[in-house]
């Protein structure tokens, strides 16, 4: 496996993980708040969170490129921290924004799923609401919660549109699988892109795997 | 003393109810759908729409759920953490500490030894509601209460697990307020019971009054257990048991089985009970004594006649024709005939 091929699977998974764990606290947590109808304006509030998912994700990419743009605020103040456009970390910011519906989404079913009167139960026997929490209500919840993380994990992996306009196509940077084999194929480089679209295949038939071991696990 | 006032929609009524009540056992009785888990949920924290206030002994108990309280619940539903075996759900009541020692002597009590590491799918309905009063006593509460703990459990069991509760209070000084709706199973547990109906206490105080008291009877219509009377001794003699009740009279029951024991109560039906006004002769009836009428309560279809016999009290059910056909009425000498199979080990 040349350097090249290594490099882009090295963003791709590196993107792809660490977008997952900057919305997977957020996630579960609004996941949970809308299945349990603490959220106010609920609708409103569930809107604005389908939003990356019916949005081309282009038109999404053109809204976090004015976000980030060092010209205006908030930009100009995370321009303090260091640069953000055309780095690996504005590629991260993309593909959480277009993976955070689908984990919100998968963890709100699993959590509607919980009876509330498991939790009440639980209440009832003097147990603390991180207790419920974490031994009763987020256990039951796992397949949910599970499949949304594995969604929200391989949209991040294939995201295209919106880190392409924040994070550019920079080799051994932002170059992921997605840009990679776009990148390619306008390069000519039909072999490399095969190669590439092999190797989706192979992460893909991965997780799945993974993802239905896992669900099988929580049903049982 | 304790008191409770609990007032809110609960949906069919309105529920209304101020309690006050001294001794460690309290059941709340009541036809279904007379607001007693309601109550004994309110009590637990689970149902905030109902305002009120609980003390226990002058010390206030917050009606919301919260680890300090010393409160737990084993829930009419026995619902046990489906994802959890039966140690899990007993385990994650006990919080990470050591189980106290009640709960390993419940678990033996309770036969629940071989199920522990069972998975809560896969246990039946009777040993849910087990697991599920060990989980409560995991808890290491100071107040357990009890949402008809009993009624998925066979009778040798039930009668094994009222003695353990007893025991935990006598023993531990732990307080249970218990529903139900079986009068034999407060008869024989409870030292204060509240009827309810509708949402409102019908009458409180001890059981042997209040579920005597026509008022009660009625408004439950229920046909079990009236007269209930502890032993001081028990022995065998061949097919029956020979008993002394603790007021000194002296019954013949037909043998219970003995795998529980010799029995502490044992328990009549006011309807079989038959009263004659002469001693009859040649009757199978094993048990026959003079009773003198000391009340007569006379609802729209029935009397309640409430008799002594040596220095206990009995009630029994007659019709008004009975009453009419026999001259019933107060200090008249009867003959009171039960048979040995009528009196029930409780």
């Amino acid at each position: 496996m040349d350097a090249e091929l290594l490099a882009v699977l090295w963003v791709s998974l590196k993107v792809a993980l660490v977008a997952t764990l900057l919305i997977l606290v957020p996630g579960v947590w609004l996941g949970h708040a809308l299945a349990r109808g603490r959220v106010r304006c609920r609708v409103l509030v569930q809107t604005l969170i389908t939003l990356p998912m019916v949005l081309p994700p282009v038109a999404v990419g053109l809204l976090l490129l004015r976000l980030l743009s060092p010209l205006a605020w908030p930009g100009t103040w995370l321009a303090e921290a260091g640069p953000w456009l055309l780095t690996w970390k504005a590629a991260v910011l993309a593909a959480a924004t277009m993976a955070f519906p689908l984990l919100v989404r998968g963890a709100e079913a699993g959590f509607a799923g919980v009876p509330a009167r498991m939790e009440a139960v639980a209440a009832g026997l003097g147990m603390s609401r991180a207790r419920i929490f974490w031994k009763v209500t987020l256990p039951l919840a796992s397949a949910g919660v599970t499949s949304g993380v594995m969604l929200a994990f391989t949209r991040a992996l294939g995201e295209f549109g919106a880190t392409i306009l924040v994070a550019g196509c920079i080799p051994g940077e932002t170059e992921t699988l997605a840009l990679g084999i776009y990148a390619r194929i306008e390069a000519g480089q039909s072999h490399g892109a095969w190669v590439l679209v092999v190797a989706s295949v192979l992460i893909a038939l991965l997780l799945g795997v993974l993802a239905e071991r896992l669900r099988a696990r929580s049903a049982a | 003393m304790n008191t409770l006032r609990l007032k809110g929609n609960a949906g069919v009524f309105t529920l209304d109810v101020t309690l006050e009540w001294r001794s460690p056992v309290l059941a709340i009785f009541g036809a279904s759908g007379s607001g007693k888990t309601s109550v004994i949920e309110a009590m637990a924290g689970l149902r905030p729409q109902f305002q009120g206030a609980w003390t226990m002994a002058g010390a206030k108990v917050p009606l919301r759920c919260a680890p300090e309280r010393g409160v737990a619940l084993a829930p009419q539903d026995a619902l046990l953490f489906p994802h959890l075996s039966a140690r899990g759900n007993i385990d994650l009541a006990a919080a990470g500490r050591p189980w106290p020692s009640t709960v390993d002597a419940a678990v033996e009590v309770l036969e629940l030894g071989a199920l522990l590491d069972s998975h809560a799918t896969t246990l039946s309905g009777g040993e849910r509601q087990r697991v599920s009063l060990v989980r409560a006593l995991a808890a290491r509460p100071q107040v357990l209460l009890a949402d008809e703990p009993f009624s998925a459990l066979d009778w040798p069991r039930r009668q094994r697990a009222m003695t353990f509760l007893l025991e935990c209070v006598q023993r531990h000084g732990m307080k249970l307020v218990m529903v139900s709706h079986d009068p034999v199973e407060v008869l024989a547990i409870a030292e204060e019971v509240a009827v309810l109906e509708a949402g409102r206490v019908l009458c409180s105080g001890p059981p042997a009054q209040v579920l005597h008291s026509a008022r009660a009877l009625d408004a439950l219509a229920h046909s079990a257990v009236e007269n209930v009377f502890v032993l001081s001794s028990a022995r065998r003699d061949g097919d029956v048991l020979m008993v002394r009740t603790a007021r000194g009279q002296d019954l013949v029951m037909a043998a219970p089985s003995l795998e529980c024991g010799m029995p502490h109560r044992v328990g009549v039906s006011a309807e079989d009970v038959l009263l004659a006004t002469e001693r009859p002769r040649g009757l199978s009836a094993q048990n026959v004594f003079a009773a003198r009428v000391i009340s007569l309560e006379a609802t729209g279809t029935h009397t309640w006649v409430r008799l002594r016999a040596g220095d206990e009290t009995w009630t029994v059910r007659v019709t008004l024709r009975a009453v009419e056909q026999m001259g019933l009425r107060l200090g008249v000498e009867l003959t009171l005939i039960v048979k040995a199979h009528s009196i029930r080990a409780l």
